[in-house]
C-alpha cells in the first residue's frame, strides 16, 4: 500500500518562476556561444531533478526510476511560466541528461562508500538500495565516458542522453538535430568503446 | 584504461560497422594489415558493438540503485547464489535456444516456494519493445488456469534482459511421460484434452501460445498436464525482430526463436499468428502421440527446405505411419481429426480449441456404429431443418446448376457447349450428394455441424473433384466466396474470390464464364464495401454493370438488375448519402416486386437495407419503424416463420424503436420507456429466432445482446443490461476478428457495474477492455484512449486518483500529434484537468501539500493552456480555470 506522508510546508510559487527564468537566461547565453553557461544550467536543474527523483522513488518504491518522465515533468514545470525556455528545448534536455548522470553517479558513489563502511548520507536518493545494483561498474562507466568525451564529445553526449536519461533515439535525434540513424550509430559505437575501456 | 590512437581506430570501426559479412572482413584485413595488435582491438570493439556492449538505454539507474539489478557475473550464465531481482539462483534447470531456466527462490524469504526463473537471451533494446514487454507481462500474469504454470513475476534484469518467474513444475515432457508409462491411445487423447482445456481459456483471453511442443508440456507424477511458457514466444519474437532487423528472411529469423518440428506454415512464412496456430501445433502433438513421430521429418533441412516442407507437403495420415497395432484404430475418425488440425490454411483448421476437444470427446465416447447407420435418413432430415442457412445455400447451388443447364440447352446451339454445361450440372449435383453423404457418417448425429464446416468440406471437395473442370470449380468457388462473406470471414472470402479469377483464366470462354464473372465482381464489390474501400467498390460495381448489359437477354434477369442496384444503394449509404441510398433501394425493391410473382426474398433484402439507411441517416424514423414492422409481417407470410433473414428484420425493427426512444424528449419519459420496451420485445423475438439458426457465439447473436444491453441500460433496467452485455461479451470473446467488439462489450459490462455502484467489479471488466485493445492496436488509437479514460473514470470513483491520472495522461498523449484534431482530445484533456484539480484539492484538504502539489498545478495550467479558448468547449475550460485559480489562491494563503 502506498502511504501518504506529510510533506512539510509548500514552497512559494516564486521559486519555480525564478529558477525557470534563470535557466532560460543561461540557455540563451549558451546558444549565443558562452560555453560555461551549459554547466550552470546543469547545476540549476540538478537540485530540482534530484527532488523529483526522490519523490518518485518514495511514491512508487517498487518501480524503476523513470528518468525520462522526470525530465519531462521538470520541463513542464518550467515551461508553464511566461519564460521562453522552449526556444532552447533541446539544450535543456541535454543539460538535464547530464544532471541526471551526476545524480546517478553521486548515488553510486554513496552506495559504494556505504558498502565499504563509510558514513551515511543525511539525504539519500532512496533508502532501500543496500546490496543491489553495481555501483562500482557505474563509476567505471562514468570514468570511461569522461575519457571518451575528450575524443568525441558528441558521441559521448548521445550516450549520456540515452543511457542515463533513457531518451529514445528519436528524442536524441531531436535534441542534436541529427538524423536518427546517426544517433543509433553513435550509440552503438559509444557502447563498443565503453565496453572495451571498462572491460580492460 | 586509456585510449590511444582513437581517431584512427574509430575510423576503422566506423567503416567496419557500415559493412557486413565478407565485405567487413576484407575491410578489416586491409585496414589493419601488418598490425596484429590493431586488428585485435578492432575485433574486440566490433564484438562489443554486437550487443551494444551490454548497455541498454535508460539502464543507468539499475546500475546505481539496482531495483531489479543482479549481483554476480555481469552478463551470460548465472551460478548458484547470484541474484536476479528479488530472487536467488539455486541451480540451472535447462537451456533452450533463446533462454536459460534456473531454479530459484525468493531472496527476501517472503515465501519459501522454489520457482523457475527463465532468463531470455536477447535484451529489448528500444522503448517500443520495452513497453510491449511490460504490457504483455501484465496480461500473462493475470492469466490463470490449473493446467498452466502460473507466471508469478518478471521484469528486466540489470543488463536489460527480460526474465520471468514461473511456477516450478516437477514433471516429464509429454512424449516421455507417454512412453515411460506405456499409455494407451485413449489415455493419450485425454492428456491432449487437458491441453485443449487450458488453450481454450487462453484463447478466450486472446493469449496465443505459439510454441507448443512436448518440452513445454510437462506431466506431473499424478498425471496432470502443466503448460509452460504461455505467450513467451511472442515476446521473444518481438524482441528478436527489433534486435535483428537486417535479418530479412522470415524463416531464418523464425528458426532462431522456435522449434521447426511443430511450426505452422504461417509461422514459417512470417505471417500473422492466430489461435489457429496453436490448433496446428496441437495437431502436431496428436500426430506425435498417435503415430510416434512428428508430421514432418526436418532433420538436416536448410531453412529453405523447412519452409517448403512445412508449407507445401501434406504429411501422410497418422494411420499410415503408426505401429501396426494402432493402425486400424486411427483409420477414419482420428486420421480425419488430426489432418484437419494440421491443415495448411489456418481458416480450414478447427475454429477453436473447444471444437477440436469436442471431436476428440465424440470419438472417445462413440456409440456402436450400427446404431448410427440405421437412423441416417431421419437424422439428415432433422439436420436440414436445423440448418436453414445451409439449406438455402445448398438449394442455391442446385438452382444455379439447373439454370445453367436449362439455358445451355435452350440458347446455345453448339453441341460442345451444351455438353459442357450438362457435365457442369451433373458434377454439381453429384457434388451436393457427396456433401450430404459426407456430412452424415462422421457426425451428423450430433447435429452441430456448422455452416462453416460444410463450406470447408465443399472447398476440399471442389479442389479435388473439379481439378479438370475449371468452370464448374469457379461456379462453386463463387458461391463459397459469397457464403464466406455472409459469415463475416473477409480474408477467406477474398482468397476464395482470387481463386475464382484464376479458375476463370484457365477455363476461358467456356459456357457460363460471363455469368460467373458477373457474380464474382458483385461479391468482390460487397467485400470492398465491408472493408471501406468505397471507390474501389464503385469501380467493381460499374464493371459488373457493364458486363451485365452485355449478357444475352435470357441472362439479364431482374435478380441481376436488382443486385446491382442494391450494391449501389449500399455504396451510397456507406458514403453517407443516405437519402440517395433510400431512393436506390426503393428502386431495387420495385424491380424485385414487379412481374407475375414478386421475388419476396430480394424484395425484403432491399427493404431491409432501405430501412437501415433511413435509421442510419436519422431520416423519418417513424416511417422506418413502420416499414420494418411491415417487413416482418411480409416475411412471415411469404417466406415463413423460420428463416434466418427474419432475424435481421426483427433486429432492424427493434433498433428502430430504440432509436426513436433515444431521440425522444427526455422529459417524456413514458414515451421513451415504451419505445425501449417495444424494442426489447422485438429483440427478444430476434434472439429466439437466432438461437435456431446461428450458433450461440455468432456475431449476430452478440449484436442482438449488445443492443438489448443498450436499451435496457437506457431504460434503467441495469440488472437486465448487465446480463445482456455479459452475453455479448461471451459471444464476442474468443473470436479474434471481433476482438474490438469484445472490448466494447467488456467496457459496457464495466460501465453497467459502475452504474450499479459496484466499482470493483467494473474495474475488472474495464481493465479487460483495455487489455484487449492493447492486444489489437499498434500505437495510437482513439478507442484505446477511450477505454483508458473509462478506466480512469472507475479509478476516480474508487478514489484512486493517482492511477486515474496515470491512465488519463496516457490517453491524452494519444492526441499529441497526428490525432490532435480528434474530437476526444478536448473532453479527455478536461477530464485529466478535473482529476488533477481533485488531486490537488485532496492534498489541500488533508494538509499534505508539497512540491508535488505545485507540479500538479503546473501540469493542470499547461493543459488548460492547450485547450481551445472559444467554441463549445470553452464553458468547461472556463469553469476549470476558475477552480484552478481558487486552488492557487488557497495554496498561497497557507502559512
Amino acid at each position: 500500500m502506498e502511504r501518504v506522508e506529510p510533506r512539510g510546508r509548500p514552497e512559494a510559487d516564486g521559486h519555480v518562476l525564478q529558477a525557470a527564468e534563470e535557466i532560460t537566461r543561461e540557455l540563451l547565453r549558451y546558444a549565443e556561444g558562452e560555453a560555461g553557461a551549459f554547466d550552470r544550467v546543469v547545476d540549476l536543474v540538478y537540485r530540482d531533478l534530484r527532488r523529483l527523483a526522490r519523490r518518485q522513488l518514495r511514491r512508487y518504491p517498487r518501480r524503476h526510476l523513470e528518468t525520462t518522465a522526470l525530465v519531462h515533468e521538470l520541463y513542464i514545470r518550467f515551461a508553464s511560466g511566461h519564460n521562453q525556455i522552449w526556444r532552447n528545448r533541446g539544450h535543456f534536455y541535454a543539460a538535464s541528461a547530464k544532471a541526471m548522470r551526476h545524480i546517478l553517479v553521486d548515488e553510486a558513489r554513496r552506495v559504494s562508500r556505504v558498502k565499504r563502511g563509510g558514513s551515511l548520507d543525511p539525504e539519500p536518493l532512496t533508502d532501500r538500495i543496500a546490496d543491489q545494483g553495481n555501483p562500482d561498474l557505474m563509476l567505471r562507466v562514468d570514468d570511461a565516458l569522461n575519457k571518451l568525451a575528450e575524443h568525441d564529445p558528441r558521441m559521448a553526449q548521445v550516450f549520456e542522453c540515452r543511457f542515463f536519461a533513457g531518451y529514445s533515439s528519436a528524442e536524441v535525434a531531436d535534441i542534436f538535430d541529427t538524423p536518427r540513424r546517426t544517433v543509433q550509430r553513435d550509440w552503438t559505437r559509444a557502447c563498443a568503446w565503453l565496453r572495451t575501456i571498462v572491460g580492460s | 584504461m586509456t585510449i590511444t590512437d582513437f581517431e584512427r581506430v574509430d575510423r576503422i570501426l566506423r567503416r567496419a560497422l557500415e559493412y557486413e559479412g565478407e565485405r567487413r572482413e576484407r575491410w578489416i584485413r586491409r585496414a589493419t594489415r601488418g598490425e596484429p595488435d590493431l586488428e585485435v582491438r578492432v575485433r574486440k570493439l566490433l564484438e562489443a558493438a554486437n550487443d551494444d556492449g551490454g548497455f541498454a538505454p535508460g539502464g543507468a539507474h539499475e546500475l546505481a540503485s539496482g531495483r531489479l539489478g543482479e549481483t554476480g557475473s555481469e552478463l551470460g550464465a548465472l551460478t548458484a547464489g547470484d541474484r536476479v531481482g528479488k530472487y536467488r539462483i539455486l541451480g540451472t534447470l535447462g537451456r533452450g535456444g533463446m533462454a536459460t531456466v534456473y531454479l530459484a527462490e525468493r531472496a527476501d524469504g517472503e515465501f519459501e516456494h522454489q520457482v523457475a526463473l527463465k532468463l531470455l537471451d536477447p535484451a529489448p533494446f528500444d522503448e517500443e519493445s520495452r513497453r510491449r514487454f511490460h504490457d504483455e507481462r501484465r496480461i500473462l500474469a493475470r492469466f490463470r488456469h490449473p493446467h498452466v504454470a502460473q507466471i508469478h513475476d518478471g521484469g528486466l534484469a540489470r543488463d536489460g534482459r527480460p526474465f520471468f518467474v514461473l511456477e516450478w513444475v516437477d514433471g516429464l515432457p509429454l512424449d516421455e511421460h507417454c512412453s515411460q508409462q506405456g499409455l494407451g491411445l485413449e489415455q493419450r487423447l485425454r492428456l491432449i484434452l487437458q491441453v485443449l482445456d487450458a488453450l481454450g481459456e487462453a484463447h478466450r483471453q486472446l493469449v496465443v501460445h505459439r510454441d507448443l511442443k512436448p518440452s513445454n508440456l510437462l506431466v506431473t507424477a499424478d498425471g496432470r498436464v502443466k503448460m509452460l511458457d504461455f505467450g513467451i514466444a511472442k515476446i521473444l519474437q518481438d524482441v528478436e525482430s527489433t534486435v535483428d532487423r537486417q535479418q530479412a528472411h522470415a524463416t531464418t529469423r523464425f528458426l532462431r526463436v522456435l522449434t521447426p518440428q511443430y511450426a505452422s506454415p504461417e509461422q514459417v512464412r512470417g505471417e500473422a499468428i492466430s489461435t489457429a496456430t496453436d490448433i496446428y501445433q496441437v495437431g502436431g502433438l496428436l500426430y506425435l502421440l498417435l503415430a510416434g513421430r512428428t508430421p514432418h521429418d526436418l532433420s538436416g533441412s536448410t531453412p529453405a527446405d523447412v519452409e517448403r516442407i512445412v508449407c507445401a507437403e501434406v504429411p501422410p495420415p497418422p494411420s499410415e505411419v503408426a505401429s501396426t497395432a494402432w493402425r486400424r484404430r486411427l483409420t477414419g475418425d482420428l486420421d480425419a481429426i488430426v489432418m484437419k488440425a494440421l491443415r495448411k490454411e489456418p481458416r480450414m483448421r478447427y475454429e477453436s480449441a473447444a471444437e477440436l476437444a469436442a471431436d476428440l470427446e465424440a470419438y472417445l465416447d462413440r456409440r456402436p456404429v450400427s446404431a448410427r447407420r440405421g437412423a441416417t435418413w431421419y437424422r439428415m432430415r432433422r439436420w436440414v431443418r436445423r440448418h436453414a442457412v445451409l439449406t438455402t445455400l445448398l438449394v442455391l447451388l442446385g438452382v444455379y446448376a439447373l439454370t445453367v443447364t436449362w439455358l445451355g440447352w435452350r440458347f446455345d446451339k453448339e453441341r460442345r457447349a451444351a455438353e459442357a454445361s450438362a457435365s457442369l450440372a451433373i458434377a454439381s449435383s453429384n457434388f451436393l450428394q457427396d456433401l450430404f453423404r459426407d456430412a452424415d457418417p462422421y457426425r451428423a448425429g450430433r447435429g452441430d455441424l456448422t455452416v462453416r464446416d460444410l463450406l470447408d468440406r465443399a472447398q476440399e471437395r471442389a479442389d479435388r473433384q473439379f481439378a479438370a473442370e475449371p468452370l464448374t470449380a469457379a461456379a462453386v468457388q463463387g458461391l463459397i466466396a459469397r457464403a464466406l462473406l455472409n459469415l463475416g470471414d473477409r480474408g477467406a472470402a477474398a482468397e476464395s474470390l482470387s481463386r475464382v479469377d484464376a479458375l476463370l483464366e484457365r477455363g476461358a470462354d467456356g459456357f457460363g464464364t460471363e455469368l460467373i464473372r458477373f457474380d464474382a465482381l458483385a461479391t468482390a464489390a460487397v467485400l470492398a464495401q465491408h472493408e471501406s474501400r468505397l471507390s474501389e467498390a464503385g469501380e467493381l460495381i460499374d464493371r459488373a454493370d457493364a458486363l451485365f448489359e452485355q449478357l444475352p437477354q435470357a441472362h439479364r434477369t431482374r435478380e441481376g438488375r436488382a443486385r446491382i442496384l442494391r450494391l449501389r444503394g449500399r455504396g451510397a449509404d456507406l458514403a453517407g448519402r443516405h437519402a440517395d441510398a433510400v431512393e436506390i433501394f426503393r428502386n431495387a425493391e420495385e424491380i424485385s416486386a414487379g412481374g407475375a410473382r414478386p421475388d419476396w426474398d430480394r424484395v425484403l433484402l432491399a427493404r431491409h437495407d432501405r430501412v437501415l439507411a433511413m435509421i442510419r441517416g436519422g431520416m423519418n424514423l417513424d416511417q422506418a419503424v413502420e416499414l420494418a414492422t411491415e417487413s416482418i409481417e411480409l416475411h412471415q407470410r411469404h417466406l415463413g416463420e423460420d428463416h434466418p433473414m427474419l432475424v435481421h428484420h426483427l433486429v432492424l425493427a427493434g433498433r428502430g424503436y430504440g432509436s426513436l426512444a433515444w431521440r425522444a424528449d427526455p422529459a417524456r419519459s413514458e414515451e421513451r420507456a415504451s419505445g425501449f420496451e417495444r424494442g426489447l420485445e422485438l429483440l427478444e423475438a430476434a434472439a429466439t429466432a437466432a438461437s435456431r439458426h446461428f450458433d450461440p457465439s455468432s456475431p449476430v447473436v452478440a449484436e442482438i445482446e449488445f443492443l438489448r444491453g443498450g436499451f435496457a441500460y437506457s431504460n434503467g433496467a441495469l440488472d437486465d443490461a448487465l446480463e445482456y452485455y455479459k452475453g455479448a461479451y461471451r459471444a464476442h470473446s474468443g473470436r479474434e476478428s471481433f476482438a474490438s467488439d469484445a472490448a466494447a462489450s467488456a467496457k459496457w459490462v464495466g460501465l453497467t457495474y459502475l452504474a450499479l455502484e459496484q466499482p470493483e467489479k467494473a474495474l475488472q471488466y474495464i481493465q479487460q477492455a483495455v487489455d484487449i485493445r492493447l492486444q489489437i492496436v499498434d500505437g495510437k488509437d482513439y478507442r484505446l484512449a477511450q477505454a483508458r479514460a473509462t478506466l480512469a473514470q472507475v479509478y476516480h470513483r474508487l478514489g484512486r486518483l493517482d492511477s486515474a491520472i496515470e491512465e488519463l495522461r496516457l490517453a491524452v498523449d494519444t492526441f499529441q500529434d497526428e490525432l490532435s484534431d480528434h474530437k476526444l482530445r478536448v473532453p479527455l484533456t478536461e477530464f485529466l484537468v478535473t482529476t488533477l484539480l481533485d488531486r490537488i484539492e485532496a492534498d489541500l484538504d488533508g494538509g499534505l501539500m508539497g512540491r508535488e502539489t505545485h507540479v500538479l498545478v503546473d501540469e493542470a495550467r499547461t493543459l488548460l493552456g492547450r485547450l481551445p479558448s472559444d467554441g463549445a468547449a470553452s464553458a468547461g475550460a472556463e469553469t476549470q480555470k476558475a477552480r484552478l485559480a481558487q486552488l492557487e489562491r488557497a495554496l498561497e494563503e497557507l502559512p
